[in-house]
């Protein structure tokens, strides 16, 4: 009888035990989950601006990696594992060395950035007037605005020239310059795309193994179709961020 | 009595293992998104793709350098070269053999690089790192080893020592 008891004073323990650990996991399953608010638009306009245009930056930075360097699926592609990849050096010829698409590559996709995301910018600025004056700021902004889009290392530049000024009760605050950064390893990943179109389209061929020794931070990976196409796949080994592209050059004619 | 509690500890049972097998397929679900099946051979590869023609019939190809990243795209076509404000066009010269896009080894701190010189000046701000190129240096591989050797370091400081004892810098 007594020996019963203790079996079952044992088993009540072992559950005792389970049941904290499993509140103790789902209290830090739910802290996890719960996503960081930012603070209020009046305390930090900057941070809320942020917030917003970064939100956008992401959209379009995914979608240049998913397009192979484009916002906008390219009309130059190949079709790869379901996939249409777009081609960065083409030619249609047979024994020719292929054509660098987007020469300035750089530029090329800041430009993208930019024009994908300029519209929203003003949509950001407009949710922040509303913010504002919800937490009984006056707001005025200007309706000028200059923006531009940077590729840096590691980042996505946005500089934001608009003229804010907010007032509450005695407080008046002015803003002028809005420089946001946006965390990304596209301009890395962009420059060896460069070095890589570039060495195909001088050599039809390129020595991606040694691109790799250079920058140990990146998987490189090629794969030669049926039809001689090259898909080149890069992937950032932290981030897993990844971008495929296409190269057609210097192909000989298969005997019939 | 015995039976209730009986019935009771079966319950707890039976909630602790669905919060757990939740809680775990929670776990290696972040796992499992990694792993992911690639076929060697698409059927997609097969598509022919001489459908698809570029734009322009006339091309006018030379070397696009972009002046401001200091990279050369030899075979590039003159129209999108000039379309940006960054391309520096060069008729002919598809292979980009011109002075700008001439490569040496850049010294970048203790990383070197095989870029043009332009590319190294613009290396040197964007890290905030004193560089030296080396147009000697003639292949990507001698000039790599060297980053992977304290050679770099050891170079650089030497230099800066002598740069500064020349100026009479303390």
């Amino acid at each position: 009888m007594l020996e019963n008891k203790k079996g079952q004073l044992t088993i009540f323990i072992i559950i005792a035990v389970i049941i904290i650990a499993a509140i103790i996991f789902l209290f830090w399953f739910f802290n996890r989950m719960t996503p960081i608010t930012p603070p209020s638009a009046g305390e930090n306009p900057q941070v809320n601006i942020e917030h917003c245009i970064n939100s956008q930056v992401e959209k379009s930075v995914g979608k240049i990696m998913n397009n192979s360097g484009y916002v906008k699926k390219s009309n130059l592609t190949k079709n790869f594992d379901g996939k249409d990849i777009a081609y960065l050096c083409y030619t249609k010829s047979n024994y020719a060395r292929c054509i660098v698409i987007e020469p300035v590559l750089i530029e090329h996709i800041e430009t993208e950035i930019y024009n994908d995301i300029k519209n929203k910018i003003d949509e950001c600025f407009i949710n922040l007037k509303t913010d504002l004056e919800k937490e009984g700021y006056s707001v005025t902004i200007e309706s000028g605005m200059g923006f531009s889009i940077n590729l840096v290392p590691g980042d996505v530049e946005t500089i934001i020239n608009k003229k804010i000024t907010i007032t509450k009760a005695d407080e008046t605050r002015k803003f002028g310059e809005f420089k946001i950064n946006y965390h990304t390893p596209l301009y890395d990943m962009a420059i060896i795309i460069q070095n890589i179109v570039r060495q195909e389209s001088l050599y039809c061929n390129s020595e991606y193994t040694l691109i790799m020794r250079a920058n140990p931070w990146i998987e490189i990976d090629k794969f030669q179709t049926g039809d001689d196409v090259k898909i080149y796949t890069l992937k950032d080994i932290k981030t897993k961020k990844e971008i495929k592209f296409a190269i057609r050059g210097c192909v000989l004619n298969t005997p019939s | 009595m015995k039976k209730r509690t009986l019935k009771l500890l079966s319950y707890f049972e039976i909630i602790t293992l669905l919060i757990s097998i939740i809680a775990f397929a929670f776990i290696i679900g972040d796992l499992s998104k990694e792993i992911k099946i690639v076929s060697a051979l698409d059927i997609g590869d097969i598509i022919d793709v001489t459908s698809q023609i570029i734009p322009s019939q006339n091309l006018n190809l030379g070397c696009c350098f972009d002046k401001d990243e200091g990279l050369c795209d030899p075979n590039s076509e003159k129209a999108d070269c000039e379309n940006r404000t960054n391309g520096l066009f060069f008729k002919d010269k598809f292979l980009c053999d011109i002075s700008e896009c001439k490569q040496g080894c850049c010294i970048l701190g203790t990383e070197a690089q095989f870029v043009t010189e332009k590319r190294c000046t613009k290396l040197s701000q964007l890290y905030g790192l004193p560089s030296k190129w080396d147009v000697s240096i003639k292949d990507e591989i001698s000039c790599i080893s060297k980053s992977q050797t304290g050679e770099v370091e050891m170079q650089l400081i030497s230099s800066f020592i002598l740069t500064s004892h020349l100026e009479g810098k303390p």
